[in-house]
């Protein structure tokens, strides 16, 4: 983070605090998309919740920032407030066993994921090939256990750093290493699953 | 290195952690071993997929919608707040009039009229010894003169209610030359006294109380 940089990010909070909403325009400007991002991929099932979080968390950030000592990066803080949002709301949810299981955009599931599969088939050109393998692995991302989910949104969504990413979880190195190992892991299962279920196919094709 | 090792080391490997000896050691055991090499690059495209996933949009009010949130819960606070006062308020003015209520009934009872009801500690202090019990005796019950034709040895019966006992014999132990010849208990919870005086006094008043 530049001088410069910090120097805007000081100013900002400063006119938070005094509560000018031009300087609440300007923070939401600048980390609505990153929250929004985190905030739905973290939720993974119950993505319909998203926006109901993302204002939570722009709310809290809000009603405590006279509690923001500035000894953190202002993105972590607020990142650190989204990840314990939605550890809250998961947690919430799992405990009154909702059934509110609104998938990935589609609604698919990872049962689903042969016909995903058998579709990029039919449009075999290499974006909507990418775009297919996306989508199942976001589809995936939402089976991962919601500690895992966490730490993969952290590292490879928001490409935050390990030091970034123990600060704001509140887990040591050695923990949120091994826990993106797993998850990644699970992942990698998933995309030789759907490797292997598209070359079946394409294999069955060629041979008719 | 071992394939776990190796395989414990595809993160650090992508980070770029790996020093020159162990990234040496990581693609020799690639060469060598064809399955590690495809979990090694399944790893790879799943960690690449996962970092070009794209960015999802947030709504385009969601700016518009958080501040409506935030006056909504405002304003309920003002509301919450302004209740919470009002309540104090109320229970204030609730507490204040309880003490005013016990303050007047406290007063009450040292301002009622005596005529309303006769009480023993009237009776007993505010009976002065010039007054013949015979004047006090209406105020407790009927009293019947038994004695009409014996003027200096006046005989009384008084039929008193029960509730009424203790004053009456509150008042009567402040006429010692009155003496009790009998009590008994009539019906409809009354008391009927018959009294006798030792010594001289005058008549039996009919209705009036002093």
């Amino acid at each position: 983070m530049s001088a410069d940089e910090r120097a805007q990010e000081r100013q900002m909070v400063a006119g938070l605090k005094r509560g000018e909403p031009a300087a609440f325009r300007a923070l939401h400007r600048s980390y609505e998309t990153s929250t929004y991002n985190l905030v739905f991929r973290m939720l993974g099932p119950f993505v319909a919740d998203a926006e109901d979080i993302t204002q939570e968390v722009f709310i809290t950030i809000l009603q405590s920032i006279s509690q923001f000592q500035q000894r953190s990066r202002l993105s972590t803080w607020i990142y650190r407030i989204a990840v314990n949002k939605c550890r809250n709301h998961l947690k919430h949810l799992r405990r009154r066993r909702a059934e509110k299981h609104v998938m990935f955009e589609d609604d698919e599931t990872l049962s689903q994921a042969s016909s995903l599969a058998n579709r990029s088939i039919a449009r075999p050109d290499r974006e909507a090939e990418a775009k297919e393998v996306q989508r199942f692995i976001q589809t995936a991302m939402s089976h991962l256990p919601d500690d895992h989910r966490e730490i993969v949104v952290l590292r490879d969504i928001l490409a935050l750093s390990y030091e970034e990413i123990e600060s704001i979880t509140s887990l040591r190195a050695g923990t949120v290493k091994s826990r993106l190992f797993r998850a990644r892991q699970s992942l990698r299962e998933a995309y030789e699953y759907w490797t292997k279920r598209q070359n079946d196919v394409h294999t069955e094709k060629e041979s008719t | 290195m071992t394939i776990d090792q190796a395989r414990a080391s595809f993160d650090a490997h992508l980070d770029g952690e790996l020093g020159p000896e162990d990234t040496a050691a990581f693609d020799e055991l690639l060469r060598s071993n064809p399955a590690l090499t495809a979990e090694w690059e399944a790893y790879k495209a799943t960690v690449q997929t996962l970092q070009g996933l794209p960015e999802k949009a947030p709504p385009s009010d969601l700016m518009e919608s958080t501040t409506r949130r935030w006056r909504r819960r405002q304003r309920l606070r003002y509301y919450e707040d302004d209740r919470s006062h009002r309540y104090r308020l109320e229970l204030a003015l609730c507490v204040i009039l309880v003490i005013a209520l016990v303050a007047i009934g406290g007063l009450s009872s040292f301002t009622t009229d005596p005529s309303a009801e006769f009480r023993p500690s009237d009776a007993v202090t505010n009976a002065p010894a010039s007054v013949p019990l015979v004047q006090w005796l209406p105020a407790f019950g009927a009293v019947t003169d038994l004695s009409p034709e014996e003027p200096e040895r006046p005989r009384v019966q008084l039929d008193l209610p029960s509730e009424r006992e203790g004053a009456f014999r509150a008042t009567l132990s402040s006429y010692p030359q009155w003496e009790i010849e009998s009590r008994v208990l009539i019906p409809s919870q009354k008391i009927r006294y018959t009294l006798q005086k030792n010594g001289p006094t005058s008549g039996v008043p009919s209705s009036q109380s002093p």
